[in-house]
This record gives structure tokens, sequence and C-alpha cells, in this order.
């Protein structure tokens, strides 16, 4: 349809009141909501994630594009609960107690709502105990842990053994992630997966999902 | 740092300012905070103990001090104190309130501009008054251990200090308000130009443009060109003219700002020049294409290397960078951005070994 390539276009383009209107008309149209969301707004997403990996956009402009989308999501919620459309897996996302940087672990969350998951932040500065709640509540697949401080990373494996003591550590896999960690601080943690940047944990979030 | 060849490669780690911190074995509110020791004093203590060749003490344009800020400790931890810090305007309170936790340097809870059509006015009123003849008041203190400067933000650097919400409602004021930003830009403008000609009478070793938020991998090229550029074209001119080095940090991506420095600026030194996975320069490159304008600062890269290599990939890594830069001098060997605070010492003082030794001019390897 020519209307979902506009779409995607004004999506990639950070047009949030385009992005409405074309999405409005595909519904009037008859265009089922999981089409608009896989060949509209998650077809530009990944053209926004391509371009941020090869330098042709920046996170101004992936900000607004996340933005747009956020604006056609709010439209389509209804009519993709009323279908039972659920989406591709639950992540859910935090940077580790005494942390106050959120940028990277924001990309990441845009970048993953982009690829059609549902994700859950918890913000900056997540004691241990609260990733152990928000399981309980969310039941995520996946938990994304990030810290950009030497002296804050360690709290990665405080709130890995937190969860492990709640006896939840089977029920979620943990991705890390952040300028001071690496594969092997993941392994030495006993995290299930590292990713160095945004565009690569949405890989390893789908790796992970697929195992 | 004028581009000439000295007897060996300069070598001046980022140690900014964990590593200083680390080393006085203190709380890190003791030196943030209470200045006791003051940073300026760690960093001298820093530069001696790592026989490193000198540092920067900085004042800085754009923050705090004048006219008439108060502070008062308003929560009290163990591993934290959240401190209120205020001035009066005839707008109302401008006002913030920092964090200073025991081992990492302080980070804003809450911004100064909360809301633009409220706060603004009052941290306008705040420019138009901070008497700029107080700035370099720390102009004594380095001595022998290097040069002083004195750091002016870009436009970006200001806006994420004083706005709420930081870097990122920063990014966004771009696009949800857009029609504020030219006057907040403009404001930013005038103060620059004013500070920069009174602190030039001054005769600072050098103005540092202070850029890590003007970064591609927070900023875009385009928000550069019409918000950070402007400035950065006034303060390097007014010191080309004065005969004072102006010295340029932006740190993660940015090749691109490189390039437009050259062709735009009057920028002198560039530094810490990220290669990737932080940032996106190739030493060699850059060296080949704009060494001959600037004086190139980097680029062991801060958390593969310093923080998690062996002292061998310091040294390699080091080696690799003189290759790259050090022909012909107008290169400092350095790292990327910000050494962390448990950045072994054994790899710095292997950085420094390295610079004293493979080093040395006039160099003759065949790259």
């Amino acid at each position: 349809m020519k209307e979902l390539q506009e779409l995607a276009d004004h999506l990639i383009n950070g047009y949030a009141d385009r992005v409405a209107a074309v999405t409005q008309d595909l519904l009037n149209k008859g265009a089922t909501p999981q089409t608009i969301l896989n060949d509209g707004l998650i077809a530009g997403m990944t053209v926004v994630g391509e371009r941020m990996r090869t330098g042709e956009m920046y996170l101004p402009e992936v900000l607004q594009s996340a933005s747009a989308m956020h604006v056609s999501l709010k439209i389509l919620k209804p009519h993709l609960a009323k279908d039972g459309v659920e989406s591709r897996g639950k992540i859910m996302m935090g940077t580790v107690k005494g942390d106050m940087h959120d940028i990277g672990k924001n990309l990441v969350g845009i970048m993953l709502e982009g690829a059609g998951f549902e994700v859950i932040d918890l913000g900056l500065n997540v004691q241990p105990q609260k990733f152990v709640e928000a399981i309980q509540t969310h039941q995520p697949a996946i938990i994304g842990l990030s810290a950009m401080l030497t002296t804050t990373m360690l709290n990665m494996k405080t709130a890995i053994e937190a969860i492990a003591h709640a006896g939840l550590r089977s029920k979620v896999k943990i991705l890390i992630g952040g300028a001071p960690v690496s594969q092997k601080f993941a392994d030495d943690i006993g995290a299930d997966a590292y990713a160095r940047d945004a565009v690569k944990a949405v890989d390893k979030v789908k790796e992970l999902i697929a195992a | 740092m004028r581009r000439g060849v000295p007897d060996r490669v300069p070598v001046i780690p980022d140690i900014s300012n964990m590593v200083p911190a680390r080393l006085t074995g203190k709380p890190f509110w003791d030196i943030y905070l209470h200045e006791n020791p003051a940073l300026d004093e760690a960093y001298v203590n820093a530069v001696k103990y790592f026989g490193i060749d000198g540092w920067y003490i900085y004042d800085n344009a754009t923050m705090y001090e004048q006219p008439a800020w108060k502070q008062k400790i308003i929560h009290t931890a163990k591993d934290e104190l959240h401190v209120r810090r205020w001035v009066e305007t005839p707008f109302g309170e401008l006002e913030e309130v920092m964090c200073y936790p025991v081992s990492d340097p302080p980070w804003a809870m809450s911004g100064m501009v909360k809301d633009i059509g409220t706060d603004f006015p009052k941290l306008r009123w705040y420019l138009a008054q901070k008497p700029l003849d107080a700035i370099t008041k720390n102009r004594t203190k380095i001595g022998e251990q290097g040069i002083y400067g004195v750091a002016i933000e870009t436009f970006m650097g200001f806006w994420v200090w004083a706005r709420e919400g930081g870097s990122m409602q920063a990014i966004q004021d771009f696009f949800q308000q857009p029609e504020k930003m030219p006057l907040i830009r403009d404001t930013y403008l005038e103060f620059v130009e004013r500070a920069a000609k009174r602190i030039l009478q001054d005769k600072p070793d050098e103005i540092l443009i202070a850029g890590s938020s003007s970064s591609l991998s927070l900023s875009s090229p385009k928000i550069y060109r019409e918000y950070d550029l402007p400035a950065i074209k006034i303060i390097s001119s007014l010191c080309n003219e004065a005969g004072v080095l102006c010295h340029q940090h932006t740190c993660g991506k940015s090749r691109q700002i490189v390039e437009m420095n050259y062709r735009e600026t009057g920028v002198n030194v560039m530094e810490p020049l990220e290669r990737p996975p932080g940032g996106d320069v190739d030493l060699a490159e850059v060296k080949q294409k704009f060494g001959d304008k600037f004086c190139l600062k980097g680029n062991v890269n801060t958390f593969e290397t310093m923080l998690n290599g062996s002292v061998e990939d310091v040294k390699r890594e080091a080696m690799a960078c003189i290759d790259a830069a050090g022909k012909e001098g107008g290169f400092i060997l350095s790292t990327g951005d910000q050494c962390g605070r448990d950045t072994p010492d054994e790899n710095l003082f292997a950085l420094v070994e390295v610079a004293k030794t493979y080093g040395r001019y006039p160099m003759n390897r065949s790259l």
C-alpha cells in the first residue's frame, strides 16, 4: 500500500502530525492495526535504526521519529487490543542503583519499541528490590540493566543477585549495557548477554527471545 | 599546543576528574562541595604522582559563583548529600538541587529551568548580572604543573547544565519548543561574547570550549551548526586576535565537528578524538586531513583500554596513536573522555612511559 510507505517515510522524518493523520486514514480505509504496525511503524523504525548505525541519523532525529511513533501507537493501541495483537515480547529496563545516566538506556528502549517490543522503563537509580518487584508485577521476558560508571556497574551484580535470591532468575533473561561494561563483565556477573550499542541490543533481544 | 615539535610527544591523559578525587582518599563531596582539598589541588597532586606533563586549571565562565548564590545541605546520608543552591532574581528564585555521592562526581537532581517560560527569564537575568571580573580567580594555582585556562560551555553544554531533565529534555526542546530556542541561543551568545572579551583581558593561556554535550553521540550536525558553531566562531576569533589558544573538548562522536571546526573556526586544539565504540574518529585520517591546523590530543580508549585493558594493551594502543599522529609534532598523547575512577594506576603510568620512551623526536620510523 502506498500509504504504508508514506507512513514509514513520515515516521523516518519525524513528522508526528502527518504520522497521526496517515495512521487514522489507514484505519478508516480498513487496514488492520497489525499491518499498520508492522509495515508502517516497525518498517520505518527499522530504517531509522539502520541510518543511526551508519551515521546518517543522530539521536535528536531518532527521538523525533520515536515521538512520532508514540503518537501513532496511541491511536492504534485500542485497535490492537481489540484484535488481540500482542507485542513481540515484554522488555523491562532500568539504570542501576546510584547511576543517573539514561541516554543509552532510553535509546535502547526507543529502538526496541520500534522493533515491536513492549518496553517498561523503570527509570534511573533503580534499587535491586525494585527490579524484583517489577519482575513480579510485569513478568517481562528480558531485563536490560544499564550503567555508565565504574562504581555503579557493580550494582548490576547486586541487582542480579537480588533477582536470583527472590527465585526469579530462571524466569527472565538479563541483558547489560553501558560504556564501562564488557562481555567479560557480563559473564563474570552472570548476565545472559551484553550489547555494545542500541542497535546490537535489539539484535541481542531478538536472539534471547528466539532462544 | 601551538603545533611545534618538542623533544618528545607530551602526555596528558584525561584524568578529569574522578582519578584525582580518588587519589585524595576522601569522600568526593569533600572535594566537590567543601573544596577540602579543592579539585585544582587534587589535579596538581595527581599530575605529580603520575608524572604527567601538565594539566589545565580552569575557571568556568558560565556556572555559579556570582552574583550571590546561596546553598544549603538539605539531605545527609552515609553515601550521598543533597544540596539546594539558589539565587534571588527579580523574577523569583532560580534554583537547582545537586546530589553529591560519596565516591562519584555530583549530578543535578533538579535543574534550574523547569519551565522555559517561567524560569528562563531568571537565568537570563543571572547571565546579564554575572560580574565577569571574578572569573579568573584561580589563575595562580597551577604553578609550573601546567597551564591556566577558562572554560566556556558550548550552547548545548549551557542548556544541558541549566535544563531540568538534563540532556534528554535539552534535546527534546529543539523539536518540542522550537520557537523558543533561538532566543535562548542568542541570549547565551551575547553572554559568551561579553565573557570572552573580559577573560581575554586577563591573558589566560587558553580558553577551553567545553563541548561534551555538543557531541554527535548526543546532538546532531544540524544543531551543532545552528546553535554551537556561532559561539565557537566568536570565541575562537577573539582568542586568535588576542594570541590566546582556543582548545575544544568534544567527546563521543566528533568527526564531523572536527571538520566543521577546521573549515569554519579558529580553534587551535581538538580533543579527545574518540575512536569507536564511543566515538567515530580515525586518528591517522584526522592528522592527515586536519593536522596542518589543529594540535590533536587523544585518543587511547578510556573504557576498553585504560579501564579494562592490561598494561600491554595500553602500551600497544599508545604506540599506535603516536604512529598515527605524532609525526612532526602537533600531537599530545592522551586518552578518550575522562578515565574512570577505577582506572588502574599502572595503566596511567604505562601511558606516560610510552610517551617518554617511544615518543621521542625525531621520529624516523617508517610507518
